[in-house]
């Protein structure tokens, strides 16, 4: 019986723990009435609360009432996409029920759809299916007139995120511009006649006329300072090619690219500096990169040219040398996909797992890394003798662009004036100081030590003397120095300059590549690439190693039902998508991949 | 069963099922069968699976992964549950409720609690100090199946215990009256005595793990079907392919059930009576006692390390819990912001609302399926049977997108749309608790089932027929008659459904948006996603879910007292 009571007596302990630890929320003066904002969001619930207390604040002091946030939370950015989408294809599918209009075939996909729907026109020319669609595509799309109905998510803006799950949300229409085409409030964006918020930056889009950069981060290495000694490693890793050492073999965290925009992009900047390491060892400097491609753009602007042909005063080597360059970056891409340990799909995990020592390396989000190796173990360090922390993170040199947060307000929003003002206070000073200033600073978050590098240009160290002085106002309050070379974002942007025609028609089918030759062969991949580096023959394990390496040749059907034979190749691979169907070259590829290292292995195990 | 009742029952369970599991289902999954373009159906997605070499391994590879798993459970739960039913030992009582415990591992700590123990810088290497020994990254068939085995195994236990419960001693002791005695007397006796109860854990233990994501992502193996869905669903961008793999994955459960079934679930022995006889189990003490005890302490102990890992993670300081035994600074702060947060009273209160609903609608609708399957003579009831299983197949993520969309569409019907009643009901973004009710129900609805049809079976449908004799109504019987005789299995259902409900997550995770109505796991996963400490006070807010449900489980067997005792023969 006293055991009954005792156990009764535990559980009553535990459920009222909670209860009595409870902390109460400052309280708020919030009454109904008084307005509401929904925000669709990936950020974490230090970010929500913050932002959510400090625009209630703002608002108050502006406009004379608080303003309660609902936030809503349904997962990661594939998550929100995917329920974004679906609720405006459902309301959509509604109003034109209301309205008495027939929803055309396939309409909840078609009005969503990042691409206009492709017409098939019968033998008299026309396609009555297809006019239906369009006109469902073009209507949901439309400016409406006031007071008309609108589709709506019942969610008034989508804030974080990355800049390509933004842009995909724009292209499918999800999203709308606050302010009228090309006229954003101008003293939002401008100090002292500079740019505080530039449109593009280091090949990244940081501000469209619908998405607004708030935050940026750059993609780096992370590392373990014990496993790299214990790996028999001296030098601590500086560029992607170091992930690509065999030392590293199982060892390397890596983001999966193929369900993370950012990440992907960051992909894109590890073949691209490859390139660019290509083009410069062929005898090209910089500023005849940035020549011939201006005026490749241009040619190609006016339809003078096809994608891979140069004017003639252009040595056509420079073109083999992008073209090589980009190769090159995919068997780089395939080595570091060799050594890994597991493409995560959450950016948090690497992180945690190099600071424990559970990978020796990995690819990490700056801040992600920062925050954990400081909160993570630390250690002496041998040259110096102070303690340091174990876990170290490094901006791969002109490796790494600089990527930025977004907010977009989505179409129909209910409470479109209050979100609008959202974004103006996001974009604002007060509202980028809760990204870095120490919590309890006067303008500084409440609670949390967000660490988040805000995008406006005053932040930051200039020698312009009106951002230089707003700088310097802001400086003694952050808590990191945001004038650290390798911190400054403006400072790690101006060391990439981006080619958009090396590499942005490449971005969706890398991704498929990604997949094909290290996610879903990684075990013949990984098997081949260990027996490989056990060679002992020079010649055989040459031989091997080029097996591993080729990008194959596979024979796929066309949309016309005609065979052909497809090169993986800088040419010829931006077309496949839409030459073939995904379901049959990622079947073709992944069998052919596995092939080449199944092959590889037997040559290297001398079989 | 009159035939019509039969037809009632069934019908009545087969449309609640439809609607609420299938339609979703098939809301998601019609995904996978339509032409991109013009909607049109399509099988070539689904041809598509067994046209990629690595898909076709995947689904081969976690076959195996199944087969393996459910040997490996069997080998530990029977031995156990037979010593705890045939004997009487110091420290029974305490090992037979801490068996139950390692199936009570949070999300998301989880993974950090094996890490710590089993990582390179882990416990355990810095207790066996031959460096850094990488478990977790070289675990491939065989780390996946003894993972899962220790996580799994009570769920056999469970059933089989049940099962022996329901044993008439009389049989046993008939058999050794006629000389049939030890390992002849089990295999010939008890054993096809307690096939329904070891069917129904195996069945489920053999689905799950077939299906299982999170132990093969822990160990990065990720050649097997659940991983390459979750790949393909976590994609960016409109891919119909995962939609079809699902599908492929559900027939092939679907399948394997079937023949386990027909290979081992067909010979069904009822019991004439409820055992008479109190106890049977014989009192060992001393060295005998503990030989007994030893191999309840064995698995526990090493079945608990995750949990250690999780307990000591919520109690350490960041960061000083690296290539040490142990950690190396304690601190209390972490339970401090976990239960003091604002969102964690909310949070536990509504998990209990969620949970404890589910379980309740689970009794309903699981007994009356087994009833269908177990007592009426309908072929239906073979569809049904099979039918009840497919919700451990569906991944999360599935379901989850399925509800949305139902929600979505019927919060814009009119007449929902002008009512803040149907309102509330329908929409997920005002207030989820149908929605997710039903998703905790519908997902843990097998349990139920199978718990409920493994005691019917072994519950003689003469003693039913009896009580109609002597006029009690279909309801009377119910409730006087089958319902006492087949307590044990319900309650083991409940628990189990209870306890999962509790730690689901990807429901959870869809359909509770706003935080008002956020339910533990989220909680644990919002807490997660803050940088630096975020994973300690999860952690420590893991513990309390552990803790809780731990002693809720205690509790129950102890409120219980004499009668569960009875029931399940502890």
């Amino acid at each position: 019986m006293s055991r009954s009571i005792l156990i009764l007596l535990a559980l009553g302990i535990i459920v009222a723990l909670p209860f009595a630890l409870r902390q109460r929320d400052a309280s708020s003066d919030w009454t109904e009435g008084d307005p509401t904002l929904v925000i669709v969001s990936p950020h974490n619930e230090a970010i929500r609360y913050e932002f959510e207390q400090a625009f209630s604040d703002w608002y108050r002091a502006k406009y004379k009432r608080p303003v309660k946030i609902e936030w809503r939370s349904v997962g990661g950015t594939t998550e929100i996409i995917r329920y974004l989408s679906a609720e405006f294809a459902a309301d959509t599918r509604a109003l034109w029920k209301r309205q008495g209009r027939p929803w055309p075939e396939n309409g909840s996909e078609v009005v969503v759809s990042r691409d206009p729907p492709t017409s098939r026109p019968g033998a008299d020319g026309i396609d009555p299916v297809w006019e239906k669609q369009m006109e469902l595509y073009r209507d949901f799309r439309r400016d409406k007139t006031p007071g008309e109905e609108e589709a709506s998510a019942h969610a008034d803006l989508f804030f974080g995120g990355g800049e390509f799950d933004h842009s995909t949300a724009f292209r499918q229409g999800l999203t709308v511009a606050p302010w009228p085409e090309k006229s954003p409030p101008a003293e939002m964006f401008a100090m002292g006649g500079v740019s505080l918020i530039p449109e593009k930056i280091s090949g990244e889009t940081w501000r469209t006329a619908a998405l607004f950069g708030n935050a940026v981060s750059t993609f780096g290495i992370c590392f373990n300072r014990d496993r790299l000694r214990d790996l028999g490693i001296e030098r601590t890793p500086e560029k992607w090619e170091d992930l690509a050492d065999f030392k590293y073999f199982r060892q390397v965290g890596l983001a999966d690219p193929t369900k993370s925009g950012s990440i992907a992009k960051a992909f894109e900047m590890l073949v691209h500096a490859r390139i660019h390491d290509r083009v410069i060892a062929a005898g090209f400097s910089d500023a005849q990169i940035d020549d011939f491609e201006q005026r490749i753009d241009a040619l190609q602007k006016a339809r003078k040219l096809k994608a891979w042909e140069l004017p003639p005063d252009i040595p056509p080597s420079y073109q083999a040398a992008i073209e090589s360059g980009w190769t090159d970056g995919m068997s780089l891409v395939q080595k570091i996909g060799a050594n890994q340990r597991y493409f995560t799909d959450s950016a948090s995990k690497v992180p945690i797992d190099v600071s424990m020592g559970d990978a020796a390396v990995g690819m990490a989000i700056d801040f992600y890394a920062r925050y954990q190796a400081e909160c993570g173990p630390k250690m002496t360090d041998p040259a110096t003798g102070e303690m340091t922390e174990v876990m170290g993170y490094v901006t791969p040199r002109g490796g790494s662009s600089v990527s930025c947060d977004p907010i977009s307000l989505l179409r129909g929003a209910p409470h479109r004036e209050t979100a609008v003002r959202f974004i103006e206070f996001v974009l604002s000073e007060e509202g980028q100081r809760l990204w870095c200033y120490r919590p309890g600073e006067p303008g500084g978050p409440r609670k949390y030590a967000l660490r988040r590098l805000p995008i406006r240009r005053e932040f930051y160290p200039s020698t312009n003397p009106v951002i230089q002085a707003a700088y310097e106002r802001h400086a003694s309050h952050t808590v990191d120095d945001l004038a650290d070379p390798k911190i400054d974002p403006y400072m790690l942007a101006a060391q990439f300059t981006y080619q958009p025609r090396w590499t942005a028609k490449h971005f969706g089918i890398q991704r498929d590549l990604v997949r094909a030759m290290c996610i879903d062969s990684w075990d013949e991949l990984r098997e081949a690439w260990d027996a490989i580096n056990h060679c002992t023959d020079a010649a055989r394990r040459e031989k091997a190693l080029a097996v591993m390496s080729t990008l194959p040749t596979v024979r796929l059907t066309d949309r016309e039902g005609k065979a052909v034979e497809v090169s993986i190749n800088w040419r010829e691979v931006v077309s496949v998508p839409a030459r073939f169907d995904k379901l049959d070259y990622m079947s073709a590829w992944t069998r052919a991949f596995a092939a080449n290292y199944n092959e590889a292995k037997k040559i290297a195990e001398g079989n | 069963m009159r035939r019509s009742t039969a037809w009632f029952i069934s019908l009545t369970t087969l449309l609640l099922f439809g609607v609420l599991f299938i339609l979703p289902l098939a809301m998601t999954l019609r995904g996978g069968f339509m032409q991109p373009d013009r909607g049109g159906f399509t099988m070539r997605y689904v041809f598509g699976v067994f046209q990629n070499p690595v898909y076709r391994q995947g689904l081969l590879n976690s076959a195996t992964v199944a087969i393996g798993t459910t040997s490996l459970v069997t080998l530990i739960a029977l031995p156990l549950a037979l010593l705890s039913t045939r004997y009487d030992f110091s420290g029974k009582k305490l090992f037979s409720a801490l068996v139950l415990v390692p199936m009570i591992l949070p999300p998301f700590v989880g993974a950090i609690g094996f890490q710590q123990i089993f990582g390179q810088y882990g416990a355990l290497n810095a207790l066996l100090d031959r460096g850094a020994i990488d478990w977790l990254g070289r675990a491939r068939y065989a780390g996946v199946i003894s993972l899962q085995a220790l996580g799994l195994y009570p769920i056999m236990y469970l059933n089989v215990t049940a099962a022996l419960a329901n044993l008439d001693p009389a049989l046993g002791q008939a058999a050794e009256n006629l000389g049939c005695r030890g390992a002849r007397r089990f295999f010939r006796i008890t054993l096809p005595l307690i096939m329904p109860g070891l069917f129904a854990g195996g069945a489920i233990v053999f689905i799950w793990s077939f299906t299982e994501l999170g132990t093969p992502l822990i160990l990065n193996y990720t050649r097997c079907a659940p991983v390459q869905v979750f790949d393909a669903l976590k994609e960016i961008g409109n891919n119909p392919f995962p939609y079809a793999l699902v599908f492929v994955m559900l027939v092939a459960s679907v399948l394997l059930y079937l023949v386990t079934k027909l290979l081992f679930g067909r010979a069904a022995y009822a019991m004439q009576s409820k055992a008479a006889t109190a106890s049977i189990a014989t009192r060992v003490t001393g060295l005998r006692g503990a030989l007994v005890l030893l191999p309840f302490i064995f698995v526990t102990s090493i079945a608990l390390l995750p949990h250690a890992g999780v307990f000591l993670t919520s109690i350490s300081t960041p960061g000083s819990w690296y290539r040490t035994i142990l950690p190396t600074h304690y601190t209390a702060s972490n339970y401090a912001e976990a239960l003091g947060h604002s969102m964690t009273v909310s949070s536990i209160r509504n998990s209990l609302v969620f949970s404890s609903l589910a379980v309740v609608f689970n009794i309903v609708l699981g007994v009356a399926i087994a009833f269908v399957v177990v007592r009426s003579t309908l072929r239906l009831r073979w569809a049904l049977d099979a039918l009840a299983m497919l919700p451990l197949a569906v991944p999360g993520l599935v379901m989850a997108f399925g509800y949305l969309a139902i929600s979505s569409y019927l919060t814009r019907l009119g007449w929902v749309k002008d009512s803040a009643f149907w309102k509330r009901l329908f929409d997920v973004q005002t207030d989820p608790t149908l929605f997710l009710v039903i998703a905790y129900a519908v997902r843990r609805l097998p349990y139920m089932v199978r718990s409920a049809v493994a005691g019917l079976q072994q519950t003689s449908v003469t003693l039913e027929e009896a009580a109609a004799n002597l006029g009690a109504s279909g309801f009377t019987t119910a409730r006087r008659i089958t319902a006492p005789l087949i307590l044990a299995n319900l309650i083991a259902g409940a628990m189990l459904a209870f306890a999962f409900s509790m730690l689901e997550v990807s429901d959870s995770l869809m359909l509770a948006q706003r935080q008002d109505y956020w339910p533990i796991t989220k909680t644990i996963y919002e807490l997660f996603q803050l940088f630096g400490t975020g994973r300690y006070v999860a952690a420590a807010l893991g513990v309390w879910a552990m803790a809780f449900l731990a002693a809720t489980i205690l509790g129950a067997s102890l409120l219980l007292g004499r009668k569960l005792g009875a029931v399940f023969r502890v």
